[in-house]
């Protein structure tokens, strides 16, 4: 089952399809991406846990049951990286701190478990921001991971290792949280396919906390078809998961049809377009064109109160994150990045008359959002105002007014998280600088299907996965 | 007039148990200015009568008590369908 190819550039569709057909070994594949990574993580740094003997290990076990017709199905021998948030039995899981730096847990999170079960091979614990606080990819005490289309670009976070392994090609498929964007935003900077699907279709159990009533866990892949595998792996009712919802996924895999004729898509006209890079804008542009193009009927939808998530979200994230941390943080407060620090202190000063407020507030637009999805099938937006910055540059000038990075990497993608929509970022072109741009889409709760099969169908009409960073 | 100045932060702090006189606090101001700043656009709305969001309330509609009921409806009626 030998083979000359760089298995490495192969989607998960193409690995499957070479491994159920035994034209290649789990082994064999496995071995390519660890031969990767050696070469580019370096420059990369997209690990913080690398696994190599347990990877290839579970691949001669995944290959021993190839040989014996025992195929597990589309996951089978395919090597995954994990945001190390999700606990890995008997590998530490740091959540990108200090604190936890010798962290070793006794028993997988649900989607390690999930994972394994599928047939999947886990190559490494990612990168991430401290405690998932952050969307830009700088890690205090593990450093910068590096965007694989810059010149010493961020990647975008809390994800960051999620997304830029994924665009190195270390990895086919990885695997992040989303709070606030932080699949999305890594996904759009980086070039690749990121999913936060509905609110309560993945587990959560065993997964590091940043706010519980926003935390999504959602896969990253080079392509829609990788990311929908992933997806059907992972989805499912699991009682350990007290948030987890008791439903039924359809076929996520057959629902990548690549028709989008009679579709109706959204544009809301508040908010989204207030700031927004030109080339982001443009590229945006090009791409509703093109869904136009393909048979779908494109409007213009309204969701008033959309700017007041921002204070929502605002008041929600660090009050939850204060009464996660708050033990750790008055008695190890010096071990924290400073900022990170900062960040969940400032929610001991939140009252709960005014969290309680927030939540009713969320509530209010989420129901306007929701009614707007029961127009249209899905709502499309740029993922993110601007495309990847310079490490080191905190701010940027969007139109005449100068603007912090920090607050506009997750300025649209959050808005989403509140109501649990289903919303995936697909590449949808380049800046001329040769920087990312996604297009993102959402779509009601627990159809994940559609969002699924509208990025599908872009991205089967425009070739924009198939560029490759120059690392 | 300021949102929160630096003697009345002093206290809050102090009664949320942090060290004030740990320099970190300096930084820490301004970041609370600006929590107390963004809970003002909050403070200023009139939703009272809105039931909130909650954890399980995925859809804002339902209560996870509601939608336990349904999952058990659905699953009684599924051990009917097999009899």
């Amino acid at each position: 089952m030998a083979t000359n190819e760089n298995l490495y550039d192969k989607n998960v569709t193409e690995l499957g399809n070479m491994i159920r057909n035994k034209h290649v070994s789990p082994v064999e594949v496995t071995q390519s991406f660890l031969d990767r990574i050696t070469e580019v993580e370096p420059v990369v740094n997209s690990f913080i846990t690398l696994m190599s003997e347990e990877a290839l290990k579970e691949a001669k076990e995944a290959e021993t049951e190839v040989i014996q017709n025992r195929y597990r199905g589309p996951l089978h021998g395919i090597p995954i990286g994990i945001k190390d948030l999700f606990n890995t039995k008997g590998v530490r899981t740091t959540s990108g701190s200090t604190i936890y730096q010798n962290f070793i847990p006794s028993e997988n999170s649900g989607v390690v478990q999930r994972l394994k079960v599928h047939g999947g091979i886990i190559l490494g614990k990612l990168m991430m921001t401290e405690f998932a606080f952050g969307n830009q990819g700088k890690n205090f005490h593990y450093g910068e991971v590096k965007n694989p289309w810059g010149n010493n670009h961020i990647t975008g976070g809390s994800s960051s290792g999620s997304g830029a392994s994924v665009a190195a090609r270390e990895c086919p498929i990885s695997l992040g949280s989303d709070t606030g964007g932080s699949v999305r935003v890594p996904a759009s900077l980086c070039g690749v396919v990121g999913m936060k699907p509905t609110y309560g279709l993945i587990t959560r159990y065993g997964m590091t906390p940043l706010s519980s009533s926003l935390d999504h866990v959602g896969p990253l892949g080079s392509t829609v078809e990788g990311v929908a595998i992933a997806l059907q792996a992972l989805a499912g009712y699991d009682p350990k998961d007290s948030t987890s919802v008791n439903f039924s996924p359809p076929n996520y895999i057959e629902s990548l049809d690549g028709n989008i004729h009679g579709l109706r898509i959204g544009i809301p006209k508040e908010y989204v377009f207030d700031i927004l890079d030109p080339e982001i804008k443009q590229g945006f542009n090009n791409a509703v064109r093109q869904l136009e193009s393909m048979g779908a009927s494109v409007e213009t939808v309204s969701i008033p109160r959309l700017e007041q998530l921002g204070p929502v979200m605002s008041t929600i994230i660090p009050a939850d994150a204060a009464s996660v941390h708050r033990d750790t943080v008055l008695n190890r407060g010096d071990e924290y990045d400073p900022t990170t620090r900062l960040h969940i202190e400032s929610g001991f000063f939140i009252q709960a008359a005014d969290y309680m407020r927030a939540q009713r507030l969320r509530r209010e637009v989420n129901l306007e959002i929701e009614d707007v999805l029961s127009r249209v099938d899905v709502i499309v937006t740029p993922t993110t105002p601007v495309p990847a910055q310079p490490y080191g540059q905190d701010e940027v000038t969007v139109g005449s007014t100068k603007q912090q990075v920090r607050f506009l990497l997750s300025r649209i993608t959050r808005m989403f998280n509140s109501g649990g929509f289903p919303a995936i970022s697909v590449p949808c072109g380049f800046t001329k600088d040769k920087l990312p741009i996604g297009l993102h889409i959402v779509s009601q709760l627990f159809k994940d299907e559609m969002t699924l099969r509208v990025a599908h169908a872009y991205e089967q009409s425009t070739s924009w996965n198939l560029e490759r960073p120059s690392l | 007039m300021d949102l929160l100045d630096k003697d009345t932060f002093i206290t809050l702090a102090k009664s949320v148990g942090l060290d004030v006189t740990d320099k970190h606090i300096d930084y820490l101001f301004p970041m609370v200015q600006a929590v107390f700043s963004n809970l003002r656009h909050l403070q200023g709305l009139n939703n009272s009568t809105m039931e909130s969001a909650l954890v399980f309330d995925v859809t804002g509609k339902k209560t996870q008590r509601e939608m336990e009921e349904e999952y058990a409806a659905a699953a009684w009626q599924e051990e009917d369908d097999e009899e």
